[in-house]
């Protein structure tokens, strides 16, 4: 069977066996603070800046908690796997999940100008995700969600 | 997460730590709300030890806001700096709050 999921070539996100960082989370938000500290770390070892690693991990958040939400209506036990490829220039992101499909990216914007008592609540955690960063693309591959991105990190001197 | 609230003049001032995020942000909304619903109505919210905000936690000073509105309260922040700074600057609540550099300066905006 052909494998799309690496097609996304110009954007130098790597090959199946190139990841950095590799963690399998049950479908529970309870599963959060063990992959944040994990990555935290992986961070530190790879130099990222604070800024770098506040922004991976909230990315991380908002797409892992999207999947669960969407993903599982019925309920049922599900896993999502986050990759991370770090190099001198990009930090490389895939999440996959065996979520019902949903493409995160379709979420309309919020509208930034809404005074308080008009905001919705809720609707900035793609918005979010966008903003921070440079690449973000969804595809549904061999029944499972996928969403890679990419975050450009400035040249260090 | 952690969440100190001290009493200065009739004004609450909550100290909110830590991470404010998916697992965090409904204690910190239950919090608000038992504060509210307990008669508090003029709020300074101390960001100085919060080291990460994600929309979850935004969503939480958001519901605080539309509490308070509604109840003609106030709030103010202060010491928004640094990942928390940066969130609030990416989502417009940079406009939708009065933030000022320092807790006695949120306060004296309040009085």
């Amino acid at each position: 069977m052909n494998r799309h999921d690496n097609n996304a070539g110009s954007m130098g996100i790597p090959s199946d066996d190139g990841w950095d960082f590799s963690m399998l989370l049950p479908n529970v938000v309870e599963a959060l603070p063990e992959l944040a500290e994990a990555v935290e770390m992986f961070g530190q070892q790879s130099g990222w800046t604070d800024a770098i690693v506040m922004q991976v991990n909230l990315v991380l958040e908002e797409l892992v908690v999207n999947a669960i939400t969407n993903g599982y209506p019925d309920g049922r036990e599900g896993h999502i796997d986050v990759r991370i490829k770090t190099t001198a220039e990009a930090v490389h992101i895939r999440i996959t999940d065996d979520g019902n499909a949903f493409d995160p990216f379709t979420v309309a914007a919020p509208d930034l100008s809404l005074a308080v008592e008009d905001r919705p609540i809720g609707g900035l955690g793609i918005y979010l995700v966008r903003s921070y960063m440079d690449y973000c693309g969804y595809q549904y591959v061999q029944q499972r969600n996928q969403v890679s991105l990419t975050k450009r990190l400035p040249l260090s001197v | 997460m952690d969440f100190k609230t001290k009493n200065e003049a009739g004004t609450l001032i909550v100290s909110v730590g830590g991470r404010l995020d998916t697992v965090t942000a409904p204690e910190y909304e239950k919090q608000i709300r038992a504060l509210i619903d307990g008669g508090n109505s003029r709020f300074v919210v101390d960001f100085a030890r919060l080291d990460y905000i994600s929309s979850a936690g935004l969503r939480g000073l958001l519901v605080m806001a539309k509490l308070l509105n509604a109840k003609d309260g106030k709030v103010c922040f202060a010491n928004v700096n640094g990942n928390v700074r940066s969130v609030f600057e990416m989502s417009g609540f940079n406009d939708l709050f009065k933030i000022e550099n320092s807790v006695s300066e949120a306060l004296a905006t309040l009085a």
